[in-house]
């Protein structure tokens, strides 16, 4: 059994508490407009070109994204990583791409990771089976889940599924007592108007649980833009400009009336 | 690669590039990469360690040069890294300049495999852009990065946090800079990695902090 992972990022400071390892798996049924990993849509290895300076002239690689582990392979560089884990209060985080894509190789690799004392987290767009959250409950501690947009016209329009299974999954985990933090990309033009705003606050003010622990806002930004241009797709959100730094101490104020930790960024 | 050095480089530049970009490096916890630092420290430590000097006492050996790293590097000609003559060598027990790709905690790893305890200190650099600084939770994971350190015995280590200028060097001498982790926004990225609109932007509010 192997997961292919497009990205592995060591000091992880804003995936989950402490410093964590977050393995990125490759593959999601999603297409959001504003998607920063490309590279992580298609669940299968490809070419992405990387440019390589030395003084004034250019080489020009192509570089695999994507790689097969083994459940073993992940605990090695988890291992490599545990005085910091320790330390720290971390641990490990699955995100993607959409992790839950490879459901079987995610719970290996979870009941892996909890059976060696890491502090678990899964960061999921909340669309994948039912019976898939199910079986990773017990082997996760705590789940980033995304919030986009209520709205289901809009949820498929800009991410071409619909979001009436990811609310339910929503609701199962929060029902299953595991820590949840929310996150919210804030996508101009997309779920920032006031009206979606409100609805989201009531969505979370009615389901607002002791284990619902934080909303993350996370700004749009346009680091995905020149990934787009080196692998040459088209980038749907051209000239939509990142929310300003106001608008997000705005945004946090907002969301802090739910009665619940808000915070800009992950 | 003799040749090669003694041209510094000159007409062996793809040479040069697999030797920057396709070769291991130390400071990525990179046991095969790493084994070659600490024999390079065992030798030093066998040959001046224990030494008598001049005024009755004896030699002990430190791994910190402050700045002259820069000095050194300015006498000594291309090496074998894909350096070029007369740049600055690298700093203490710190990688050369832009070759960590792992992060932090993998500096730290590589650099606790040398024995400080036998010496009389080493030197540690680490860049961070400001952003890394903007919260309790970032401040909370670099003490926790800091105790790692000492935990594994490691001696001393230092943060600088970049200005505009660096980064505005960082666009210039990319090659210089493979290490240097920006956060933009919920996220964070190596600064190389970026498109350019992206990296003034982040100048910008670099100089704004």
């Amino acid at each position: 059994m192997k997961g292919l992972i497009f990205s592995v990022k060591r000091y992880s400071i804003h995936d989950g508490p402490g410093i964590r390892v977050t393995f990125f798996l490759k593959g999601c049924p999603l297409s959001c407009w504003w998607c920063h990993n490309p590279e992580g849509i298609l669940q299968q290895p490809e070419e992405v070109k990387v440019i390589e300076k030395v003084g004034d002239m250019e080489f020009i690689k192509f570089r695999q994204a994507g790689e097969y582990y083994s459940v073993d392979e992940v605990l090695g560089i988890l291992e490599k990583e545990r005085p910091f884990l320790a330390e720290s209060g971390g641990g490990v985080t699955f995100s993607g791409g959409e992790p839950m894509l490879q459901s079987e190789f995610l719970l290996e690799a979870l009941k892996a990771c909890k059976g060696s004392g890491y502090h678990t987290a899964v960061d999921t767009s909340g669309y994948s089976l039912p019976t898939n959250y199910s079986a990773i409950i017990p082997y996760t501690d705590l789940f980033l889940f995304d919030i986009k947009h209520l709205d289901d016209d809009k949820h498929e329009k800009f991410t071409s599924v619909s979001n009436t299974l990811i609310i339910n999954n929503f609701k199962m985990i929060l029902d299953s007592g595991i820590d949840v933090m929310v996150r919210i990309p804030v996508i101009p033009g997309f779920n920032d108007d006031d009206h979606h705003l409100e609805k989201i606050k009531s969505f979370i003010s009615e389901n607002r649980t002791d284990n619902f622990i934080k909303i993350c806002l996370l700004p749009y930004h346009r680091i995905g833009s020149s990934k787009y241009k080196r692998m040459n797709i088209a980038d749907r959100m051209e000239g939509i400009e990142p929310p300003s730094a106001s608008r997000m101490n705005e945004l946090k104020q907002f969301f802090a009336k739910t009665g619940i930790k808000v915070k800009i960024g992950g | 690669m003799i040749e090669a050095t003694d041209a510094d480089f000159k007409g062996f530049e793809q040479m040069q590039h697999d030797l920057i970009y396709d070769t291991p490096k130390y400071g990525n916890d990179d046991d095969y990469a790493d084994q070659h630092a600490v024999a390079i420290f065992e030798i030093f430590y066998d040959a001046v360690n224990g030494r008598p000097d001049s005024r009755g006492g004896v030699h002990r050996i430190n791994m910190l040069p402050t700045t002259s790293h820069v000095y050194f590097g300015s006498v000594i000609g291309a090496t074998p890294d894909g350096r070029k003559a007369f740049k600055p060598l690298s700093e203490g027990i710190s990688p050369s300049q832009g070759v960590d790709k792992q992060g932090p905690t993998s500096v730290i790893k590589s650099a606790s495999k040398i024995d400080h305890l036998r010496t009389g200190g080493t030197l540690l650099n680490q860049k961070f852009a400001p952003q890394f600084f903007e919260d309790e939770d970032s401040y909370n994971c670099l003490t926790a990065l800091i105790r790692s350190y000492f935990a594994l015995d490691g001696h001393h280590i230092q943060f600088n946090v970049v200005n505009a200028d660096t980064l505005r060097d960082a666009q210039k001498h990319p090659e210089l800079y493979r290490d240097l982790i920006v956060r933009v926004a919920g996220y964070s990225d190596y600064f190389n990695d970026l498109g350019e609109d992206l990296q003034n932007e982040i100048i910008l509010r670099t100089e704004h902090v």
